[in-house]
């Protein structure tokens, strides 16, 4: 018998990218390097373990805007022109390497994942990610979550109609998308402030997560520490992140990602390589950027950097997904000695970690879920949901206001460079719900208008612009995407409000904002009438 | 904050401040010298920006090496869609004061007045600059009952906005408005309130979930609060650790395309120096050619162009033309050598 539990949530989230108006449009690459190198290699090593016969459970949210973007023809077919052009590009680099052969053996490498990665989504998915997700979904491996609807961070909302939008959107269309409505959620940016839990038992929403000290210093004092969900007022149960686990795969320094052997995320072909040979690969105004396709090992803290060699880091990877597995034993004996009852360790992480930043990581988790499996008897992995089912009665207590940002609070989010967003995105929030109640019935073009708003009010909300202001690296195009969107509500509402509906610059709004395409303005009155029709759907399906 | 404000402080509070702030040498300071130097701060970020900054100016990453598209807008070279583009405006005429939680020491608040309300002051003061603006901060006496206590900030009739230090696990409101000439202060808006986030354990024990002092400070300790022995330190440990290495921004999920191309890197001097070799040609157009046994492609007109990297040494390259009727085969074989010294 186990003694205790462990819980991986991997939170795959990009933010909604998708530029019709331009025919190549640098910041669409997120998805297209995500895919390659993080959910494809995921979802086969996902795959691989269910056609092994190891038996697993692993908690993923897939973020709306992800989900979205998955389903989207445009940049399905934008997908398929970009791995073409690497495959193209893997070919060429056999071609230049002969003469280098642990250069020419990863140029093996990649081209062999490369063609690997558009077989499985041009054949095996029909361009359709969802599918695969839903598929391991349905044979009880993956328990799959939602998050706010763009990934709008709660805590610095206003109106409470705004947080029941983000929460309402998510569970619709994650129902939709996945066949089943959602158990539980990923809050955006892990942030929870009290009373948000409310919203989400209207949804049926029965368990989120926050950070350690959300439910270290909820109240009144949580007997099992983060060892242990708890249950708010509202009955939603909050689940704690345990710091000790993230931080072997997190920590700069001391985590698993830094190690040697690993391969060097920071030298790329696209910024190596003779310009005339790589401008075909790169951003067509011949700005270099990455392509993917890097050749080295970490080495050390020295610019003179080594070749990468597979077999090395995937020894690593094994490595330490054993010491990953040796530290939580450890860990749950420890509390077993203290609690009354059997611990469970929650360990969150961003899924693009995987693969992208840490290329071994699809591998480490291999290793992983196959060690637990086979090797020890002390852990089982569980889902939350798992978790309820084994212990339905738990203390009640509130979680503290947290975030897995920096400092743990709002600061990131909330700080000089991006703080005067906020004026903005409130009073867009507030008019909304002033639409909303204005126009209860709308139809015809003014139904469209206020969808269309209620569009770009979400899209603007979404956390990733505050955080890109924050971190500085393509600060202009997050301040756009901002101001763009504002500036559509705001001329939506004003043409709402004066009955001058322009159709023609509707339908290109329409056309280019089109994330959730059958949303419903009225959601955001305050007090809506459609809640039933999430669980309508539920039925339904 | 003010000169009056901080002489209202313990020591220990000022610290903790001066902590925040990040001035050297407070531990030795005394509490007149840390009263002065925490002013001389406030003023400072004041003028400097008409905001009262909370700490120092953000400190920015290095910038890339390499510049990316998304940078330089002009630089989209695709055509353009006729682009409206939208600028949002520094204030709306609206009179409305909004209260947001930072974290458990700081609140954000901004605000807009009116044109009605802003000519009415400006008949009054005779100047804009001159309307004595300032906040007041209303807080909740703790349950038990007592007076709300408070205190005014007074800010610049230019600024919207303000960072105020506070009170972990408090409930906040703050009113916008201005000191009538007889001295009352006259209230033009007030926000919303606000409840700043605990910075430590609950002191609420639930009696059917009680654990003992001793094991939920074991716990805490494995949950993150690392070796320290009491609860402060405990509780101390875990923030800091949230700080220093939990954060998801320390290996973040997007930016994914990497815009800064390099690790940031102290500035060295620096050279890098690699050989490529072409080897090029023409043959008939249907006929198969070779490069040390390995198949090349022909473009339709039966030139070809192979490409190759050039490390040190000697490197022999037979390359083979067969006619297309197996009936004619020509190869020459040219050998390169090359070293680096």
């Amino acid at each position: 018998m186990e003694k205790g539990y462990l819980a991986l949530v991997l939170h795959a989230h990009l933010p909604y990218i998708r530029h019709p108006e331009h025919e190549y449009f640098l910041e669409e690459n997120w998805l297209f390097e995500a895919i390659t190198e993080t959910y494809i290699p995921l979802l086969k090593v996902f795959e691989k373990l269910a056609e092994d016969g190891v038996k697993y459970r692993l908690t993923m949210s897939l973020t709306p805007p992800l989900l979205s973007m998955f389903q989207d023809p445009l940049l399905q077919e934008r997908y398929r022109r970009h791995i073409e052009k690497l495959i193209e590009l893997a070919e060429k680099e056999i071609e230049r390497t002969r003469w280098l052969p642990d250069f020419n053996r990863m140029a093996y490498y990649y081209r062999d994942l490369f063609t690997y990665a558009r077989w499985y989504f041009l054949e095996k998915c029909q361009r359709n990610l969802v599918t695969a997700f839903k598929r391991l979904q349905d044979e009880g491996y993956l328990e799959l979550i939602t998050c706010g609807a763009t990934h709008g961070y709660l805590p610095l909302m206003l109106q409470r109609e705004a947080v029941r939008a983000q929460v309402h959107y998510a569970v619709e269309y994650h129902t939709r998308a996945l066949g089943r409505p959602p158990r539980g959620i990923w809050l955006p940016e892990c942030g929870y402030q009290p009373g948000d839990d409310e919203i989400l038992r209207e949804y049926g929403l029965r368990y989120f997560f926050t950070d350690a000290h959300g439910i270290l210093h909820a109240s009144p004092r949580p007997k099992y520490g983060n060892f242990a969900p708890i249950y708010c007022p509202s009955g939603v149960a909050a689940f704690g992140r345990d710091l000790e686990s993230s931080k072997q795969v997190w920590s700069a320094q001391e985590g698993y990602p830094g190690d040697y052997d690993y391969r060097e995320f920071y030298r790329d072909i696209g910024f190596d390589l003779e310009y005339e040979y790589i401008k075909p690969y790169i951003h067509p105004c011949g700005l270099r950027i990455n392509t993917g396709i890097k050749y080295y090992r970490i080495t050390g803290k020295t610019h003179d950097k080594q070749p990468y060699n597979p077999d090395w880091a995937r020894e690593k990877a094994a490595i330490h997904a054993g010491n990953f597995m040796f530290n939580r034993e450890k860990q749950i004996e420890y509390l077993a000695s203290i609690l009354d009852r059997r611990p469970i360790i929650v360990s969150p992480y961003d899924a693009e970690l995987f693969g992208h930043w840490w290329f071994e990581g699809p591998q480490w988790i291999d290793f992983l879920i196959r060690k637990l499996y086979y090797d020890q008897k002390t852990i089982k992995m569980v889902t939350p949901s798992d978790y309820l089912a084994l212990y339905p009665r738990n203390q009640v207590s509130t979680p503290s206001l947290s975030s897995w940002g920096y400092k743990g609070f709002n600061e990131v989010w909330l700080e000089g460079s991006n703080d005067w967003i906020y004026r903005h995105l409130h009073r867009a929030a507030r008019l909304m719900v002033e639409l909303a109640n204005t126009y209860p019935e709308a139809t015809g073009l003014k139904r469209r208008a206020l969808n269309q708003a209620a569009r770009e009010l979400l899209l603007a909300q979404s956390s990733d612009w505050a955080f890109i202001m924050k971190t500085g690296t393509v600060v202009p195009y997050a301040v756009k995407r901002t101001q763009d969107h504002l500036g559509r509500f705001l001329d939506l509402h004003h043409q709402v409000v004066n009955d001058q509906i322009d159709e023609g610059w509707l339908r290109e709004l329409e056309y280019r904002d089109n994330i959730f395409p059958d949303l419903d303005y009225r959601v955001y009155a305050s007090h809506p009438h459609i809640n039933r029709k999430v669980e309508n759907l539920a039925l339904a399906l | 904050m003010t000169q009056q404000d901080l002489a209202g402080k313990s020591k220990a509070e000022l610290l903790a401040l001066a902590k925040e702030m990040k001035i050297k040498n407070r531990s030795r300071m005394t509490k007149e010298e840390l009263i002065e130097s925490l002013t001389a701060i406030t003023q400072e970020t004041k003028t400097a920006t008409g905001t009262q900054a909370p700490e120092q100016p953000p400190v920015r990453p290095p910038e890339p090496i390499y510049t990316t598209g998304l940078i330089q807008e002009e630089q989209y070279c695709t055509e353009r869609i006729e682009e409206k583009v939208y600028q949002l405006p520094p204030y709306y005429n609206e009179t409305r004061i909004t209260l947001l939680v930072r974290d458990p020491y700081w609140l954000y608040t901004y605000w807009d007045l009116d044109a009605g309300i802003k000519a009415a002051l400006i008949k009054d003061y005779g100047n804009w600059d001159h309307v004595p603006l300032s906040l007041r901060v209303r807080k909740e006496p703790e349950s038990g009952g007592g007076q709300p206590e408070f205190f005014n900030i007074p800010v610049s009739p230019q600024a919207n906005n303000w960072y105020i230090n506070v009170q972990p696990n408090r409930k906040y409101i703050v009113d916008l408005g201005y000191y009538s000439p007889s001295g009352e202060f006259i209230t033009l808006a007030s926000s919303n309130a606000v409840v700043t986030p605990r910075d430590c354990m609950s002191e609420v024990i639930d009696e059917e979930w009680m654990i003992i002092e001793e094991d939920f400070l074991r716990l805490y300790r494995l949950a993150g609060g690392g070796p320290a022995a009491g609860s402060v330190e405990l509780v101390e440990s875990l923030l800091k650790r949230l700080e220093r290495e939990m954060g998801s921004a320390a290996v973040s999920s997007i930016g994914i395309s990497s815009p800064a191309g390099r690790p940031p890197q102290e500035r060295r001097f620096w050279l890098v120096l690699n050989t490529e070799l072409i080897v090029y040609g023409a043959t008939e157009p249907d006929a198969t050619l070779t490069l040390n046994g390995q198949p090349v492609a022909l473009r339709p007109d039966g030139t070809f162009t192979v490409r190759l990297a050039l490390p040190d040494g000697v490197m022999s390259l037979p390359v083979t033309a067969r006619s297309a009727d197996g009936a004619d085969q020509i190869t020459i074989t040219p050998i390169v050598s090359k070293e680096t010294r």
